[in-house]
C-alpha cells in the first residue's frame, strides 16, 4: 500500500513539472498554423520549411449522405477522378503523377469528404494545376467505368478472405441499423450496377459547384502562389457553400437483451468479435475527452483492462482495444478482438467482467493515472506529421470548434475523475444496448445460443 | 527574422539539369555516432521542433539465426521482451511507457529484430534505463511464457493461415529459399512455436542479446552529451558477448545462403481466393550489391505503380485479365527475391496468366526499359527518401537501416549515387538475366484448387 501511494504521488510530481513546458512547446507549433482567405475560400497554411515538400487537403463540406438514389456514388466519383479527362486518358494521368512522385487520394465519410495530396515543391505548380485540371474536367471514360466496376466487385467477392475488415464491416451496418450512418461510404455489391458515368460526372459538377471548401497546406512561403491556380483553374470559390446538416431524434434502445448476431464464414478457424453500439449526439456533445478517457482505461494501449484481463492474464487473442467517439451529429463505442473458435464464450465472458470493472470504478488508481498520463503525454505526437496535424484541423473546423480545443486538451483531460470515468462506461458500454457480433465458422452457432436465444444468424454475403 | 525551429537538416538541395534530368540529394544529416567499448554503436540526431523523440534499438538477430526446432524464437522471443526484466519487473515496462504517454512496439525480420519508443523528451534517462534493463536482464516468468505462446499461435493465424496472401508468400519464401536459413516463416512452424521451451528461448536470449550485437538510434529533442552520458552510464557495464561472435561467424557464412531452391516447376495452393493470386519468383540479389541496386530498379520500371510496363498490358487496357500486378524485389542481408505478384480478375485456372507472363519475357527488357521510365522510378525513389524523414520515428529508421545493414548511417548518399548513376543499358543487361524462363517458378492460390499443395513439374 505504502508503495501505491508513493508511486502515485510520484506520478503527480512527474505531472507537475512534466506538462508544462512540454504544453508550451507544443502551442509553440500552433504558432505556425495561419488562417487565410482566398477569394472568400478559407485557407489553412501551416508553415513548414524542414523539407522540400508540400502536402495538401480538399475539405468538402458533403459526403456519401448525398448519394440519395446511387448508393456509394460519391466515393466512385472521387476515387475514379484521375480515371481521364477531356485532354488526358487514365494512363497519361497515371503517367505524368507517378513521374513527378505526387501522391494523392481521397477520404469520404457520411457527412464530409476530403482529397489530400502532397508532392515537391518544385513541381508544385505544375501538379496542382494538373490537379485542377482533373477536378474540373474528369470524364469518367466509359471504359475505365467498366474495369472499374469489375474490380471493385472482385474487391467485395475478395473480403471473405479479410476477416477483420469483414467484421467490422458487417458490425458497423448491424450496430447502426436504423440511422442514417449505418448504410457503407462506399455502397455495396448490389449498388455497382447503378454507377453511371452521367451520375458521376453530375456529382462532380455538384461538388465543384455546390458544396463548400476548405483547403489546408503545408510547406514554405512559397506555396503561398498557388492561389491563382486554385482560384482561377479550379474555379473554387466561396460562393460554393453547400454543408451537409442532418437532422435525425436518435436512435432508441428499447431492448432488455443485448443483440447477438453470428456472421457464418466458411472454414473460419477464427472467431472475429466486435461489441459495442450507436452513440446519439446527447451521448457526445461535449464528451469527447471522457469517452477518450474512458475507452482507452478500457481497452487503450498494452496497460488497459482488456489487454490485461484478456491478452496478459488468459492469452486469448492477439490483439483487443476499445475505442468511443464523436462525429458531428453521432458518435461509436466498440471493443475490437478475435479468438480462438473454442473460447468465444470465455472472451465474451471476460469483455462483460471487464466492463463491469469499469463501471463499478474497480480500476486502480494508478490504472486512473496511467491513463491521464498517456493521454496528455501523448498529445504533441498528434502535431508531429503533417497529416496528422492537418487531420486534426480538418476534423476541429468540420465540427465547428476552434483550434484553441489544442490548447485546452490537458485542461479538460486533468479534470476527469474516476467517477466520470465509470459514469461514462456505464451509460456507453450498458450491456443491455449492446450489439456483439462474431464473425466465424457456422459451428459457431450452436456455442452461441447458450448465451441468446435471439441470436441472429447470417452469411456473410448480405455484408458485402 | 531567423526562425527558431532548429533545422532537421542542414542542406537539403534537388537539382534539376535540364539535360539530364538529374536529381542530386544533397542531404547532410547531423549525426553523432559513438560505439562504446562494448560493441553498442549509438547514434544520435537532435530535432527540437516538439519536446518528443523516437528511440529504437536494432538487434542483429532474426529468423535466420534459429535452429532446426526452434523456428520463431526471435519472434517469441520479442513478445516476451516486454513481460519484464530484472529492474523493471512485469507490467512495469508498459507501465512506465504509457504512463509517460509514449509508445513501444517491436518487430521481427528474418535479419533483425527491432524495438522501438516514441516518447516525451523527459522520459529519455527512464527508457535508457529501461532498455539497458532488459538487454541483459530478461525474467522469461512461466506463467506469462505459457500465456504468450497461445498469443503468438493467433498471430500466427491472422498473418498467415487466415489470409491467403500470407500464406502464398509463406510457400513462396520456403520454396524459393529451400533449405536455407531464409526458407521459412519469422513467427515459425505451429509445431515449434507449440513445443519450444523456456531454457531453449533463454539460452537463445543470452546468445544473441548483448550490446555488440546491437545497434541504438536516437531522434528528438534530446542533448546529445547528456544523452551519451547517460547510455555511457546505463549500458557501458553491459558485457560484450564474445560467444555471439563465434556463432553469427558461423551463421553467416556465405555457403549457406546460396540458392537451391527447383525452378521451372508450379506450386498450387487451395484457399480462400475467388480469383487466382499467382506469383511468379526467380533468384534475386542481396541487399546492398550494385547489382541489387540494378535490379531494385528493374522490378520498379517494369512493374511498380498504375502507369508501369505490366500495369499498362494486364490491367489498365480494354479487357484486363488482372485485377494487379506489381513487381518487387526483395532483399535479404545475405540474398534475395524477384517476385511478380498479381491478382487474377477472371476465375480461371492460372495457367493461362503463367504462360502470359513467359511469352512477355521474350520482349520485355526491350519494350520496358525506356529513359522516361527509368527517370520516373528515380523520382518515386527520391520521394521515397524524403517520406522517410518526416518524423522522429522515420528518421530513426532511415539512419538504423543504413547503419545496421551498411555499417554507416551515411551509405545513404552511396546508395542514392548508386541508384543515380545506373543506366537502362545497365538495367536491360541484368534484365536479360534475371528473365529467363525457366528460371522461374509459379505459385497460386484460389478456392478452385484442390487441396493442399500441389507441386507440379
Amino acid at each position: 500500500m505504502k508503495n501505491k501511494i508513493k508511486r502515485y504521488f510520484c506520478c503527480t510530481l512527474f505531472l507537475f513539472f512534466f506538462f508544462t513546458p512540454l504544453q508550451a512547446k507544443t502551442i509553440g507549433v500552433l504558432k505556425d498554423v495561419k488562417k487565410l482567405n482566398w477569394e472568400g475560400i478559407e485557407v489553412v497554411w501551416l508553415e513548414d520549411n524542414r523539407l522540400p515538400l508540400y502536402d495538401m487537403t480538399v475539405y468538402f463540406g458533403d459526403g456519401s449522405l448525398s448519394d440519395e438514389n446511387v448508393k456509394g456514388e460519391t466515393e466512385k466519383m472521387f476515387s475514379l477522378l484521375g480515371r481521364g479527362t477531356s485532354k488526358h486518358s487514365y494512363k497519361e494521368i497515371a503517367e505524368q503523377f507517378e513521374f513527378w512522385g505526387f501522391s494523392g487520394g481521397p477520404s469520404v465519410f457520411h457527412e464530409y469528404s476530403s482529397y489530400n495530396f502532397a508532392g515537391l515543391l518544385k513541381d508544385m505548380k505544375e501538379t496542382i494545376t494538373f490537379m485542377c485540371h482533373i477536378f474540373k474536367e474528369a470524364s469518367f471514360p466509359e471504359e475505365e467505368l467498366k474495369r472499374s466496376i469489375k474490380m471493385a466487385r472482385l474487391g467485395f467477392q475478395s473480403l471473405i478472405s479479410d476477416p477483420s475488415s469483414l467484421a467490422s464491416r458487417a458490425f458497423r451496418e448491424a450496430s447502426m441499423k436504423g440511422t442514417p450512418f449505418a448504410y457503407p461510404t462506399g455502397g455495396k455489391l448490389k449498388d455497382l450496377d447503378d454507377i453511371s458515368r452521367e451520375g458521376l460526372k453530375k456529382k462532380l459538377h455538384y461538388f465543384n459547384s455546390k458544396v463548400k471548401k476548405r483547403i489546408y497546406i503545408s510547406g514554405p512561403k512559397e506555396i503561398l502562389s498557388i492561389k491563382d491556380i486554385i482560384v482561377k483553374n479550379c474555379g473554387w470559390s466561396g460562393k460554393q457553400d453547400y454543408k451537409r446538416k442532418v437532422v435525425y431524434s436518435g436512435k432508441k434502445f428499447n431492448s432488455k437483451k443485448p443483440e447477438f448476431i453470428l456472421v457464418t464464414v466458411p472454414k473460419a478457424n477464427q472467431a472475429q468479435i466486435r461489441l459495442g453500439r450507436y452513440l446519439n449526439f446527447s451521448e457526445i456533445q461535449g464528451n469527447n475527452e471522457v469517452l477518450n478517457f474512458m475507452s482507452s482505461i478500457l481497452g487503450g494501449g498494452f496497460t488497459s483492462i482488456l489487454n490485461r484481463e484478456v491478452r496478459i492474464k488468459r492469452g486469448l487473442t492477439y490483439s483487443i482495444g476499445a475505442f468511443a467517439a464523436g462525429q458531428k451529429y453521432y458518435g461509436r463505442s466498440g471493443i475490437i478482438s478475435s479468438t480462438r473458435n473454442e473460447k468465444v464464450l470465455e472472451m465474451i465472458k471476460v469483455i462483460r467482467s471487464s466492463l463491469g470493472m469499469m463501471m463499478n470504478k474497480s480500476f486502480s488508481k494508478e490504472q486512473y493515472q496511467t491513463t491521464k498520463n498517456f493521454l496528455i503525454g501523448s498529445h504533441p505526437f498528434q502535431f508531429e506529421k503533417v497529416t496528422s496535424f492537418i487531420s486534426q484541423m480538418v476534423f476541429l473546423d468540420h465540427v465547428g470548434k476552434d483550434y484553441s480545443e489544442f490548447y485546452r486538451f490537458t485542461e479538460k483531460i486533468s479534470k476527469i475523475n474516476e467517477r466520470d470515468i465509470a459514469l461514462s462506461a456505464k451509460n456507453i458500454f450498458d450491456w443491455q444496448k449492446q450489439t456483439v457480433l462474431i464473425l466465424g465458422h457456422k459451428s459457431l452457432e450452436k456455442t452461441l445460443q447458450k448465451i441468446s436465444k435471439n441470436l441472429r444468424v447470417f452469411s456473410y454475403k448480405e455484408f458485402l | 527574422m531567423v526562425k527558431k525551429i532548429s533545422l532537421f537538416f542542414l542542406l537539403i538541395t534537388i537539382v534539376s539539369c535540364a539535360t539530364t534530368e538529374k536529381r542530386e540529394l544533397s542531404l547532410n544529416l547531423k549525426v553523432h555516432k559513438e560505439v562504446l567499448p562494448n560493441g553498442l554503436t549509438v547514434l544520435i540526431m537532435e530535432n527540437k521542433r516538439l519536446p518528443i523523440f523516437s528511440y529504437y534499438t536494432f538487434y542483429d538477430v532474426g529468423g535466420r539465426h534459429e535452429e532446426k526446432g526452434i523456428t520463431g524464437a526471435s519472434h517469441y522471443l520479442e513478445h516476451l521482451m516486454f513481460k519484464g526484466a530484472k529492474k523493471y519487473g512485469p507490467g512495469r515496462f508498459d507501465g512506465l511507457i504509457e504512463g509517460s504517454g509514449g509508445f513501444s512496439n517491436a518487430y521481427t525480420t528474418f535479419d533483425s529484430t527491432v524495438y522501438h519508443e516514441n516518447m516525451p523528451k523527459e522520459a529519455l534517462n527512464t527508457i535508457i534505463d529501461m532498455e539497458a534493463d532488459r538487454m541483459v536482464n530478461l525474467l522469461l516468468i512461466p506463467q506469462t511464457f505459457e500465456s504468450e505462446r497461445q498469443v503468438v499461435l493467433e498471430e500466427r493465424k491472422q498473418r498467415y493461415e487466415n489470409r491467403p496472401m500470407g500464406r502464398l508468400f509463406l510457400t513462396m519464401m520456403q520454396a524459393v529459399f529451400e533449405k536455407t536459413p531464409y526458407g521459412g516463416s519469422v513467427i515459425g512452424e505451429i509445431e515449434d512455436i507449440k513445443n519450444v521451451t523456456r531454457d531453449q528461448i533463454y539460452n537463445y536470449f543470452k546468445k544473441f542479446y548483448a550490446p555488440n550485437n546491437a545497434v541504438l538510434v536516437i531522434v528528438g529533442d534530446v542533448d546529445t552529451k547528456k544523452t551519451m552520458d547517460e547510455i555511457k552510464a546505463k549500458y557501458g557495464p553491459l558485457r560484450a558477448s564474445t560467444e555471439m561472435v563465434e556463432i553469427k561467424k558461423r551463421m553467416d557464412d556465405p555457403k549457406l545462403y546460396r540458392h537451391q531452391g527447383r525452378y521451372n516447376r508450379d506450386i498450387h495452393l487451395k484457399g480462400q481466393s475467388p480469383t487466382p493470386l499467382f506469383m511468379l519468383v526467380t533468384k534475386g540479389e542481396p541487399l546492398g550489391t550494385r547489382k541489387s541496386y540494378v535490379v531494385d530498379l528493374l522490378s520498379s520500371v517494369v512493374g511498380d505503380g498504375a502507369s508501369s510496363y505490366l500495369s499498362g498490358l494486364y490491367v489498365i487496357n480494354k479487357d484486363p485479365m488482372l485485377a494487379s500486378i506489381s513487381v518487387g524485389h526483395y532483399t535479404l542481408k545475405k540474398n534475395g527475391v524477384f517476385y511478380m505478384i498479381g491478382h487474377s480478375l477472371k476465375r480461371e485456372h492460372p495457367e493461362k496468366i503463367k504462360q502470359t507472363l513467359l511469352k512477355r519475357m521474350d520482349v520485355i527488357c526491350d519494350e520496358a526499359i525506356t529513359e522516361r521510365a527509368l527517370r520516373k522510378t528515380k523520382n518515386q525513389y527520391f520521394m521515397s527518401y524524403l517520406g522517410g524523414l518526416r518524423s522522429n520515428a522515420g528518421a530513426a529508421r532511415f539512419l538504423g537501416n543504413f547503419e545496421f545493414y551498411h555499417g554507416d548511417y551515411n551509405y545513404y548518399k552511396k546508395e542514392w549515387d548508386a541508384y543515380n548513376s545506373i543506366t537502362s543499358e545497365e538495367i536491360k543487361k541484368a534484365c536479360r538475366e534475371v528473365f529467363k524462363k525457366d528460371q522461374f517458378m509459379f505459385l497460386s492460390i484460389w478456392d478452385q484448387h484442390s487441396g493442399g499443395i500441389k507441386d507440379e513439374k
